[in-house]
């Protein structure tokens, strides 16, 4: 089946600073991919260039087989945007907003839209001005599943929520896309959440270097090594299979897609004693830190 | 698809769109004051006499009421959009692009052409209440210029506020500026009567203009 989403050979630079050069991913539909990356990588511009608000130096992007930058409005149709901030007509209460939106779509569900609203125990006529973040989030995932949309792009679904609305969102996420074939593109900056709700993930590094890989097998392949720091030996190198070192007080943290037999060969050409190479169990959040690094 | 958009519009608006047809009404009704001042301290004779030949204007209070009407609505319909770029909501829907702006900017130019219009009413009434209706004409022809610097007015913030880049802003602004200017000339009462169809006519084109700023707004680059 064709990917709902298609980058290739995608650069886009501001002004003479390049953000990608040669980007290029695939999305298949049905899965939930999460898309991470350090700040400054270039995740939003990449959901901009997704949605159509900026159209790229170069290269291809497109969504359901049509360049992202000028989709027909049937396109449009199936694709549900959150945009950053949990964005919406702040001036309309509740009712006018599902007015406002109900004749676009022809699958329009109103009662999905009301179910998820009603929980908020607030009249019709209450403007969503005078919401809480939550709220707002709320009323904005509800217009956004009333849509029943195939492709639902959420641009920092977490931004403003607490722990609380976060876990609502994603369950009401999670039960809404069941079994529905839907394909879900998101960016977050809360990777604990990514853990139980998407399928796959999207490291995006600077230069616009892509690495996309299941959950599992992220977790299964990547892996830590504390390496004591002994004083007048030469500190370890990124290189091959150890991707980033990080320096922690008396110890090096080692990342890497390897073994400990791999990494120690890479040690030992580099000149680094390898004795007290440890592994150490990670939270996927420590993973993240250790595949982009922390600066 | 376009009810939609209407709606949202008279939602978003109707609060300073009452607003401005207060304002309007309360400039119209010191004119009507004003004018009745004029019988009231003179002989109608000498009065006539001033505004049938010598091109005395009794209703001067009305010439930047337009452009302040055009300018407040167009702030009023468009700042909001622009506020975190809300406008990229309705940019989304599936609608064509130049619907959906044509679609904002008809309803505020059918916004503003309603006050406009009621104000051409009120003055048609006070002036063929005291005037013969050779003067109600020349009135008419003589605020023409004036509503349509309002038009130009609410297009040239339209232009401004849609446009994403600061130097086409600028230079969106500043022929705004100029062409309404060019409606607001100092001259004798409908002086603009032989050249208003052309001025009106190219005045016109800034509204398939408004096109252009929401295009770059949208894709942020054109080429």
């Amino acid at each position: 089946m064709e990917n709902v989403i298609e980058v290739s050979g995608l650069c886009h630079r501001y002004g003479s600073r390049w953000i990608y050069r040669d980007l290029a991913l695939t999305v298949p539909p049905g899965r939930i991919y999460g898309l991470l990356g350090k700040n400054g990588v270039g995740k939003t511009t990449l959901i901009k260039i997704l949605m159509g608000f900026l159209r790229p130096s170069s290269g291809r992007c497109t969504v359901f087989g049509e360049d992202s930058h000028d989709l027909r409005p049937e396109i449009r149709a199936k694709i549900g945007l959150l945009f950053e901030g949990h964005l919406a007509y702040d001036f309309m209460t509740i009712a006018q907003i599902e007015r406002f939106y109900a004749p676009q779509y022809p699958k329009w569900d109103r009662g999905r839209y009301y179910d998820l609203v009603d929980l908020l125990r607030l009249k019709p006529t209450h403007r969503i001005g005078d919401m809480s973040c939550g709220q707002r989030s709320q009323v904005v995932l509800g217009l956004i599943m009333a849509q029943q949309p195939e492709l639902l792009i959420l641009d920092d679904y977490s931004m403003g929520l607490d722990a609380g609305y976060r876990r609502l969102f994603l369950d009401y996420m999670s039960e809404y896309l069941k079994d529905t074939g839907r394909t879900v593109f998101l960016t977050s900056h809360v990777i604990q959440d990514m853990e139980s709700f998407v399928d796959e993930v999207i490291f995006l590094e600077r230069g616009g270097a892509v690495k996309s890989t299941s959950i599992e097998r992220f977790r299964d392949a990547f892996r830590c090594y504390d390496l004591p720091r002994v004083e007048g030996t030469r500190p370890p190198e990124p290189e091959g299979p150890i991707k980033n070192v990080e320096a922690h007080g008396d110890r090096w943290e080692l990342f890497g897609f390897a073994g400990p037999e791999e990494v120690e060969t890479v040690l030992k050409r580099q000149g680094v004693k390898s004795s007290g190479l440890t592994p150490r169990n990670m939270t996927l959040e420590d993973a993240f830190i250790g595949y982009t690094g922390r600066y | 698809m376009i009810q939609s958009i209407i709606y949202k519009e008279w939602i978003k608006t109707w609060r300073n769109w009452s607003a401005l047809v207060c304002l309007n009404m309360a400039v119209m009704a010191y004119i009507a004051v004003e004018t009745r001042h004029l019988f009231v301290m003179d002989h109608p004779e000498m009065v006539w006499y001033r505004v049938m030949y010598l091109g005395s204007i009794h209703f001067g209070a009305m010439k930047l009421l337009p452009l302040v009407t055009g300018a407040l609505l167009g702030a009023a319909q468009f700042l909001p959009e622009m506020r975190d770029e809300r406008f990229r909501l309705s940019l989304h829907l599936p609608v064509k692009l130049h619907s959906v702006v044509m679609g904002h900017v008809a309803f505020g130019l059918c916004a503003l052409g309603i006050i406009v219009l009621a104000d051409m009413g009120v003055l048609v009434h006070i002036t063929s209440l005291y005037f013969p209706k050779e003067a109600v004409e020349m009135s008419l022809w003589t605020v023409a210029p004036w509503c349509t610097a309002g038009f130009v007015a609410y297009l040239g913030v339209a232009l401004g506020l849609l446009e994403p880049k600061y130097h086409l802003k600028a230079a969106l602004i500043s022929v705004s500026i100029a062409m309404a200017a060019l409606f607001l000339q100092n001259t004798s009462p409908g002086a603009y009567r032989p050249v208003m169809l052309a001025l009106v006519l190219s005045s016109a084109l800034l509204i398939p203009g408004v096109l252009l700023p929401a295009y770059r707004f949208r894709f942020r680059r054109m080429s």
